[in-house]
C-alpha cells in the first residue's frame, strides 16, 4: 500500500503546473492578468477552506503532501505571475528567434508551450520528464479537451466556465494517474496484459465490437477494462481519449445543442455524448464501406436524407451508395459525384450507411469456402470489400462487385482499422473463407493480433471523384500496403488524394442513381468546421456521437454518427445487443485479472522494454513500482530515447555508468520509425549497463541484472557490457522480439 | 542568425555580438520606412531583449527560478545563464548550434572576461564598467576584442580537434621537444630574467606554439604550473591575434595595429614557400623605426605595395591576462600576468608569460575576497551571526589579514579603510547590534572595495600594450628562438598538420577510423590529425569523406559529453556503419586502472563538460580522488564497422601512448 501511495505520490508530482491563458482578454494596460487565466492548475485555494488551512496552502508553488490526489494549490498572485511571465516571454522570444518557442526550460521546471491564436497552453513538468514527453503530454491534454468540448473558442462560448474547469481538472488527474514512469517515456496506451488474459476473452471483446458495427451509424469502438485497453478498433489517439470520468461526469447540455444527453430513456450505465474528432480520424472511421443492415438497402434515400452530415467529407457516401446499388453484380460503379458543398454539408449518407455493419464475424465465419462473396446481398459485398481491405491493399483484384464497391472515392481511407483488423483476425480463423488473394491477411495477422494497427491498412482508394470509371478505382485500390504502421501515413495519402478533388470542403461522391443531393441542409450546422475561427487549425473537427456503456469497470465505447442518437430505439438496440456479452466478459476479466493489476515483479535476470511504434504497444517486464535499478534503467532509457529521436541514424547504444551496484537492465524499446541513424546504444553505469537499439519500427532497451563486476571504465574486452547486444538478442527472442 | 550578449539585471547591454543575419533581422524589424535612419543596433537589441531580461529577473526574485533555455520546434533556440549579477544570453536562429554549443559559448565568453579582467568579475558594478567603459573608443575596443575572440573560438571549435574536446595537443617529436624546452630554459627564460632590461618582470612560462599545437613549454621552478585551461585560453588569444597561416584576415591586421604597444615595425620578407600562406615577408631585424610606424596609413600603404593577402607584420603583442597561480603562498585564481606574443613565422609563435612586481598583491586580495564572500555566503544561508563570526577560525585570521593589508596600503585608499572600519564596527563590536542583512551588506561593500583596489592596481591601463620588457629584449629573445628553429620551421609547420597519422595504427587495428586520447590530468590530447582542406587531400581521402567523418567525430564528442553529464562513463553506439565508443577511467601513477565511481548526474543547464568552458574535469577529479593520488584519462575511440571487432577493441593501444 505504501509503495502504491508512494508511487502515486511520486507519479503525481511530475506535473507541476498547467495553465490556459487567453491573451485576447488582456490587451490593455489596465486589464488584469487574472482575466485572461482560463484555467490554472494547481488551482486556487478554496475560500472556505478555513483560514489556517488556506494560509498553509498558500505556500507559493510548493507542494503539499498529497496522499494520493494532487491537492496542491496556488494562490491567484502566483497564478498571475506565472501566466503573465510565461505569456510575455513567449511573445518576446517569438520575436527574437522568429518562431514561437515550444519548450521553456527553467532551472527546476520545464514548460511545454502551445499557442493557438490568442490562446496559450503551458504545461509545467519537473526536470525528470524529458522534453519530448512534456510536449506530448500537453498535446494529449489539448486533444482530450478538444475531443470532449470541441474547438477552444467555441467551448468557452457555449459551456459555462466552471464546467470546463472541471473538465481540465479531470483530464489532469487522469493524466497524472495513469502515467507510470515507463509510459512517461514512451507514451503508449495501457493495455491489459495479454499474457495474463485468456485470448478467447480478447476475441470475445473483438466480436462484441464487430457486432456493434453492424448497427446503423456506428463506426467503430473500443472496450476498456479499468482504464486498460482490451480491444479497440479506434486508432490510438482516439482510444486514448476515452475517459470514463469525463463521460460520466454530470453535465447539463449546453443550450445550443439539442438536448439529447439527458434522454431519460437511456438505459442504465449508458451515456451518449457529443464528441469532436479530427477530420482525418473521422474519415478513417467512416471509411467503412460496408452496408450491412437491411435498413440501408430498403430506403437509401430516406436514410441519406436523414443522416446528418457528420463529415464534411463524405467520400464514403458513394461507397455505401454503390454498395447499396450493388444489388447486382457489375452495377455501374457508383457515379461518384463531387458534390460541391454548398451548404457545407454533404449528405453523409455513406458514412452513416457505411458504419452499418462491418463484416459480421458470423458472416465471415460463414463465408462459403469458395471465398467468393455472395453476390446477392450487400453484406457479402461488404465482405468482399473487407477481403480487399484485409488484404491491405495487396489484393488488387477481386470480384467485380468489389471493384465497384470499393469506391472510396474522394479518398476515403480504409475502414477503421478496428474493423479491418477484426476482419483479419476473423479471417485468420477461417482461412478458407479467404480469397486466395487475401494472403496478405496472414501476414498481417501477426501484427494485428494485439491491437489494431493504427493506420488503416492502406486500402484507401483515394480516387478522384471525377474518375469513376469502372475499373479505375479498383486498380487504385490501395497498393499502399506499406502504410501499415506508418503513423498517419494513410491519412496523408488520403489527404493527398483528396486534394486531387475539389476543395477541402465537403467532397463526397454519391451515386448518381440516388438523388443524394439532399444532404440535409438542415444539418448544416453540424458539419461546421468547428475550428474555423482561430485560423490555424491543424485539422477541422467533426462531431460524432459517443456511446458509452459501463459495466462495472468494463467500458464499451462506440463512435457513431450524429444520427445515432436520433434513431428511435437504436440506443436500446445496441444496449440490448451487447449487455449480455459485456456482462459475461466483465465477469471473466474480473476473474483473470485483479482490478489494479500492476505488472508483478518477476524474478528475471533482466528487464526490458520493447515499444512498437507502429502498433503503439509497449511491452516491458519492469514492475510498475520502480526500485533503484529501475530508476537507473528509466533514466538511461529516457536519455537514449531522446537521442534516438534526434539522431535517426543511430542504431544501437550501450551505456554504462559507474555506481556501486552493478545492474544490467535491458530495455527494448522500439520507437522511431524516423530514427534511422542512431540505431543502437549501450551505456554503462558501474552499476548498470544498458543496451538499446532502434529500427524503423521499434525501439528496444535491455538491461541485465547480474552480480557486480569490478570494472574500471577502461576499455576492456572482457567487459560484460560488450556482450550485452548479443545477450539482448538472445533473451528477447524468447519474448518474440527479433532484434536485427 | 546568431547573437550573444551580456546584460545586467537592469536590462543594460554590457556586451553584444551578432552576425549579419541577426542584424538585418533587427533592422527589418525595427526600422520603419518613414524613418530615414532606424534606431541603432544597440537600441534595437535593448528593445528586443528587455522584456526577456525583466521577466528573468522577476522570476528569480519571486520563485527563485529563472529561464535557462527556450527551444522552438524548428531548432531555433535561445540559451541564458546567470553569472553573478549579469545575464548571458546566446541566440541561434538558424539551427546550426544546439544547446550545448550555445551554453559553451556563454561559458567561454565568461572565461574570456575572467582572463581579461580578473577578480573584478566578482563584482557586478565593476565588471559593468570594464565591459562597457564610459569612453566610447575604449568600449569599442573592448567589444571588438571580445567579439573577435568569440568568433575565433567558434571557428576553432568547428575546425580544430583540440578545441572540440578542449585539450591541448602537443607535437610529438620527443627529441626536438626536449631540445626546445632546454633551449627555452637556458637561452630564453634565463636570459631574459637575468637581463636588466626586463623592467621588474620575471618570465614564468615560455612556450612555442605551432598553430594550435604546443611544441614545448617551459615553466620556471618557482612558478606554479600553468593550468591547462589557461594554456588553452592563451592559445585562443594567440589564434585570435595571429590566426592560422591559412586564415589570415584583414581585420586581424587592423586589430593588431590598434594595439598601440608596438614601437617596432618589422618588414617581413617574402617567405620562400610562396604558398597561400600569407607570404608575410621576412622577419628582418630592422632597427625600430620611429613611432610613425604605428600610423595606420603608412602601414596600409606598405601593405598595398606588397602583394600579400595578409601578413604578420606586428612585432609583438603584449597583453595583460589573469591566470591561475598556485604558489606556495597560496592559490590565486586570477593572478595578473603579462603575456608577450612574439610571432616567429606565420603560424609559429613564441609566448612568454611574466609576472611583475606587485602582482603578489593579487594573492592577498584574493584571499581577503574569498574570506568575505564566504562570510557573506554563510550569512545569507541563514546561519547565525555569532556562530559565523565567533566560532569560525578563518574569521579571526581574516581580520588580521585585512588589518595588515589596509595598513600596507597606507593612506592611499581611504574608501577601503572606511569600509573596513565600518565592517569591524558592525561585526566585531560588543554591542552586537548588527543584524544579518546589514552585515551581508557590509560584506558586499568590503568585497566591492577590494575589487576596486584590485582594479586600480591591475586594470588601470588598457588591455594590451602594457609591458615592461623592452622591445629590444623581446626582439633579441625572438631572434634567438628563430635561429634555433630556423631549420625546423617548415618541418614544424607540416608536422602541425600531420601530427600523428593513422597509418601507424591501421596495421594493428584494422577498421579503426579515428581516435582521440585525452589525459585530463594535464589536459593534453593525442589524436591523428584531421585537417579538412579543400585543396589538399588528407589521410581521410577527399574532402567530402573527410567532412563526413569529421562530422561523425564531432557528434561522438557531443554525445559522449551528454552522457557523461548524466553519469555515464562508457558509451558505445553504432551509427550507420560506424561503431563509436567513449571511455572514461581513472588510473594511479603506476598506471593501474582504478575502481570506478559514480559520476554525478548533472542538470541540463549545468556547466558544460570541458576545460575551457567550465572546469568539469577538475571538479570530477577532486570528487574522485579526495585523498588519492590519481590521474584521469579519457579515451574516445571510433572505428568503422567494417572490422566488426567491437569487442576486441585495441586495448593495448593505450600502452603505446
Amino acid at each position: 500500500m505504501a509503495s502504491t501511495d508512494c508511487v502515486q505520490h511520486r507519479s503525481s508530482t511530475w506535473l507541476s503546473y498547467f495553465l490556459l491563458y487567453d491573451a485576447s482578454k488582456v490587451k490593455g494596460e489596465c486589464d488584469l492578468t487574472r482575466d485572461g487565466i482560463k484555467y490554472f492548475h494547481p488551482p486556487q485555494p478554496q475560500e472556505r477552506g478555513g483560514s489556517e488551512a488556506a494560509l498553509s496552502n498558500r505556500i507559493r508553488g510548493e507542494r503539499l503532501e498529497p496522499p494520493c490526489r494532487d491537492t496542491r494549490e496556488t494562490d491567484i498572485d502566483q497564478q498571475e505571475l506565472l501566466c503573465g511571465q510565461v505569456a510575455g516571454v513567449v511573445r518576446c522570444m517569438t520575436e527574437i528567434i522568429s518562431s514561437p518557442p515550444t519548450l521553456i526550460r527553467l532551472r527546476k521546471l520545464k514548460f511545454a508551450i502551445r499557442i493557438h491564436g490568442d490562446f496559450l497552453w503551458a504545461l509545467g513538468c519537473s526536470m525528470e520528464v524529458t522534453d519530448i514527453s512534456c510536449k506530448k503530454y500537453l498535446d494529449d491534454l489539448i486533444g482530450l479537451f478538444r475531443f470532449y468540448n470541441g474547438p477552444l473558442w467555441r467551448a468557452y462560448k457555449v459551456h459555462p466556465h466552471q464546467e470546463l474547469s472541471d473538465d481540465w481538472r479531470i483530464y489532469l488527474e487522469y493524466l497524472q494517474r495513469i502515467t507510470t514512469d515507463l509510459s512517461r517515456i514512451f507514451h503508449s496506451l495501457n493495455h491489459v496484459d495479454k499474457t495474463k488474459v485468456d485470448p478467447l476473452l480478447l476475441l470475445k471483446a473483438t466480436l462484441i465490437l464487430q457486432t456493434c458495427q453492424r448497427f446503423p451509424h456506428v463506426f467503430a469502438g473500443c472496450i476498456l477494462y479499468n482504464d486498460r485497453v482490451v480491444s479497440t478498433q479506434l486508432p490510438p489517439p482516439l482510444t486514448s481519449k476515452i475517459l470514463v470520468e469525463r463521460i460520466y461526469a454530470y453535465r447539463r447540455p449546453p443550450s445550443l445543442l439539442n438536448n439529447f444527453s439527458d434522454d431519460p430513456v437511456l438505459p442504465d450505465g449508458v451515456r451518449l455524448l457529443e464528441v469532436f474528432v479530427k477530420e482525418q480520424d473521422a474519415k478513417s472511421l467512416c471509411q467503412y464501406p460496408v452496408q450491412w443492415t437491411t435498413r440501408v438497402s430498403s430506403d437509401v434515400s430516406g436514410i441519406t436524407s436523414s443522416m446528418s452530415p457528420e463529415l464534411e467529407i463524405h467520400p464514403s457516401q458513394s461507397v455505401s451508395e454503390s454498395t447499396l446499388e450493388k444489388e447486382n453484380e457489375n452495377t455501374a460503379i457508383p457515379q461518384i459525384k463531387v458534390q460541391g458543398n454548398a451548404e457545407g454539408t454533404g449528405a453523409p449518407v455513406t458514412s452513416e450507411d457505411l458504419d452499418v455493419g462491418g463484416i459480421a464475424t458470423d458472416m465471415a465465419l460463414h463465408i462459403p469456402t469458395s471465398g467468393v462473396p455472395v453476390h446477392s446481398s450487400s453484406p457479402v459485398k461488404v465482405l468482399n470489400r473487407h477481403d480487399l481491405m484485409v488484404d491491405q491493399g495487396r489484393i488488387t483484384r477481386t470480384s467485380p462487385e468489389i471493384r465497384s464497391t470499393d469506391i472510396h472515392e474522394a479518398g476515403i481511407s480504409l475502414p477503421s482499422t478496428g474493423s479491418v483488423v477484426a476482419c483479419v483476425s476473423t479471417f485468420e480463423m477461417d482461412k478458407q473463407s479467404f480469397d486466395s488473394e487475401s494472403s496478405t491477411s496472414e501476414d498481417s495477422q501477426v501484427s494485428f493480433r494485439h491491437q489494431p494497427v493504427e493506420a488503416c491498412p492502406s486500402i484507401s482508394t483515394p480516387v478522384p471523384v471525377e474518375e469513376h470509371a469502372k475499373g479505375v478505382h479498383h486498380s487504385e485500390v490501395i497498393q499502399r500496403t506499406e502504410n501499415i504502421g506508418a503513423l498517419g501515413d494513410h491519412t496523408e495519402g488520403y489527404l493527398e488524394l483528396r486534394s486531387n478533388n475539389t476543395d477541402n470542403s465537403v467532397v463526397f461522391s454519391e451515386s448518381t442513381d440516388l438523388n443524394l443531393s439532399i444532404k440535409s441542409s438542415t444539418d448544416t450546422d453540424w458539419t461546421l468546421t468547428l475550428d474555423s475561427s482561430p485560423p490555424v487549425s491543424s485539422s477541422k473537427l467533426v462531431k460524432l456521437t459517443l456511446y458509452v456503456h459501463n459495466v462495472k469497470g468494463l467500458v464499451l465505447s462506440l463512435l457513431a454518427g450524429m444520427h445515432f442518437k436520433y434513431e428511435k430505439g437504436l440506443v436500446q438496440d445496441v444496449y440490448d445487443g451487447t449487455l449480455a456479452a459485456l456482462n459475461g466478459l466483465e465477469v471473466h476479466l474480473k476473474e483473470t485479472m485483479p482490478p489494479n493489476s500492476h505488472n508483478s515483479v518477476t524474478k528475471t535476470a533482466y528487464s526490458f522494454t520493447h515499444y512498437d511504434f507502429i502498433q503503439n504497444i509497449l511491452t516491458a517486464n519492469l514492475p510498475s513500482s520502480s526500485s533503484a535499478h529501475d530508476l537507473l534503467f528509466l533514466r538511461a532509457a529516457s536519455l537514449i530515447n531522446t537521442d534516438f529521436n534526434l539522431y535517426p541514424s543511430l542504431k544501437e547504444i550501450t551505456v554504462s555508468s559507474h555506481t556501486g551496484t552493478f545492474l544490467h537492465s535491458t530495455l527494448q524499446v522500439a520507437h522511431s520509425s524516423r530514427s534511422q541513424h542512431l540505431l543502437s546504444a549501450t551505456t554503462r553505469n558501474a552499476s548498470s549497463a544498458l543496451y538499446a537499439c532502434q529500427s524503423t519500427v521499434h525501439q528496444t532497451y535491455f538491461q541485465q541484472l547480474a552480480p557486480p563486476n569490478r570494472n574500471s571504465g577502461y576499455p576492456d574486452p572482457q567487459d560484460s557490457a560488450f556482450h550485452l547486444p548479443s545477450k539482448a538478442k538472445q533473451k528477447l527472442l524468447k519474448h518474440g522480439f527479433n532484434l536485427l | 542568425m546568431k547573437c550573444a550578449l551580456i546584460v545586467s539585471e537592469g536590462a543594460e547591454v554590457l556586451f553584444c555580438w551578432s552576425d549579419d543575419e541577426f542584424e538585418s533581422h533587427l533592422r527589418a524589424r525595427y526600422s520603419s520606412t518613414d524613418e530615414p535612419q532606424g534606431p541603432s543596433l544597440g537600441d534595437s537589441i535593448n528593445t528586443l531583449f528587455a522584456p526577456l531580461i525583466i521577466s528573468c529577473v522577476t522570476l528569480l526574485e519571486k520563485i527563485n527560478d529563472t529561464y535557462t533555455c527556450f527551444t522552438a520546434d524548428n531548432g531555433h533556440l535561445c540559451v541564458l545563464h546567470m553569472f553573478g549579477g549579469c545575464l548571458y544570453i546566446a541566440v541561434n536562429g538558424d539551427g546550426s548550434e544546439n544547446e550545448d554549443d550555445l551554453r559553451r559559448k556563454l561559458y567561454v565568453l565568461k572565461r574570456i572576461g575572467e582572463v581579461h579582467f580578473g577578480l573584478v568579475t566578482f563584482d557586478t558594478q565593476l565588471i559593468k564598467k570594464e565591459l562597457r567603459p564610459p569612453d566610447s573608443e575604449q568600449c569599442k575596443f573592448v567589444w571588438k576584442t571580445f567579439q573577435s575572440l568569440l568568433l575565433t573560438y567558434s571557428r576553432l571549435r568547428q575546425e580544430d580537434q583540440s578545441f572540440a574536446v578542449e585539450a591541448v595537443e602537443r607535437l610529438i617529436h620527443p627529441k626536438l621537444c626536449e631540445q626546445c624546452i632546454e633551449f627555452l630554459e637556458k637561452q630564453v627564460v634565463q636570459y631574459i630574467n637575468s637581463s636588466n632590461e626586463r623592467g621588474g618582470e620575471e618570465v614564468l612560462h615560455a612556450f612555442i606554439l605551432i598553430n594550435t599545437k604546443l611544441l614545448a613549454l617551459f615553466s620556471s621552478r618557482n612558478a606554479s604550473s600553468l593550468r591547462p585551461a589557461d594554456l588553452l585560453s592563451i592559445i585562443l588569444i594567440v589564434q585570435d591575434l595571429y590566426p592560422g597561416s591559412s586564415t589570415l584576415q584583414d581585420e586581424h591586421f587592423q586589430e593588431t595595429e590598434e594595439n598601440a604597444g608596438s614601437e617596432e615595425y618589422y618588414t617581413p620578407d617574402p617567405s620562400p614557400s610562396g604558398s597561400s600562406v600569407g607570404t608575410g615577408g621576412s622577419w628582418a631585424d630592422d632597427d625600430p623605426p620611429a613611432s610613425a610606424f604605428t600610423d595606420t596609413e603608412i602601414q596600409i600603404a606598405e601593405d598595398s605595395l606588397k602583394t600579400l593577402a595578409g601578413s604578420l607584420q606586428e612585432s609583438s603583442n603584449a597583453r595583460r591576462v589573469f591566470l591561475d597561480a598556485n604558489t606556495k603562498e597560496g592559490y590565486c585564481p586570477m593572478m595578473p600576468h603579462y603575456m608577450y606574443c612574439l610571432p616567429l613565422w606565420p603560424g609559429i609563435c613564441l609566448v612568454l608569460l611574466t609576472k611583475f612586481s606587485g602582482s603578489h598583491i593579487a594573492l592577498s586580495l584574493y584571499q581577503l575576497l574569498d574570506g568575505f564572500s564566504l562570510i557573506e555566503k554563510k550569512l545569507s544561508e541563514g546561519q547565525d551571526i555569532q556562530q559565523v563570526l565567533r566560532t569560525h577560525p578563518f574569521v579571526s585570521d581574516l581580520k588580521q589579514r585585512t588589518d595588515r593589508f589596509v595598513k600596507s596600503l597606507g593612506g592611499h585608499d581611504l574608501q577601503l579603510q572606511n569600509t573596513w572600519l565600518e565592517f569591524k564596527a558592525k561585526a566585531f563590536t560588543r554591542s552586537e547590534t548588527g543584524n544579518t542583512d546589514e552585515l551581508i551588506q557590509a560584506c558586499g561593500n568590503m568585497t566591492r572595495q577590494l575589487c576596486s583596489v584590485y582594479r586600480q592596481l591591475f586594470l588601470s591601463s588598457a588591455i594590451s600594450g602594457t609591458h615592461s620588457l623592452t622591445p629590444n629584449l623581446q626582439t633579441r629573445a625572438r631572434k634567438r628562438v628563430q635561429e634555433k628553429l630556423m631549420d625546423w620551421k617548415d618541418f614544424l609547420l607540416v608536422k602541425s598538420k600531420r601530427n600523428i597519422t593513422m597509418v601507424n595504427y591501421l596495421a594493428d587495428f584494422p577498421g579503426l577510423v579515428h581516435f582521440i586520447y585525452v589525459d585530463r590530468t594535464v589536459g593534453q590530447m593525442v589524436a591523428p590529425s584531421m585537417t579538412i582542406e579543400e585543396k589538399s587531400t588528407s589521410e581521410l581521402g577527399n574532402s567530402l569523406m573527410a567532412h563526413f567523418i569529421k562530422h561523425k567525430v564531432w557528434s561522438l564528442v557531443g554525445l559522449s559529453r551528454r552522457y557523461l553529464q548524466k553519469g555515464y562513463t562508457t558509451l558505445t553506439y553504432r551509427d550507420g556503419d560506424y561503431f563509436c565508443c567513449y571511455f572514461l577511467w581513472f588510473e594511479n601513477e603506476a598506471g593501474d586502472k582504478l575502481e570506478v565511481i559514480e559520476v554525478p548526474v548533472l542538470g541540463d543547464d549545468s556547466a558544460p563538460i570541458g576545460m575551457l568552458a567550465g572546469d568539469y574535469y577538475r571538479k570530477l577529479l577532486r570528487y574522485y580522488c579526495k585523498n588519492h593520488q590519481t590521474e584521469m584519462g579519457t579515451m574516445v575511440w571510433w572505428r568503422q564497422l567494417i572490422s566488426k571487432e567491437l569487442g576486441s577493441m585495441p586495448w593495448s593501444l593505450k600502452d603505446d601512448m
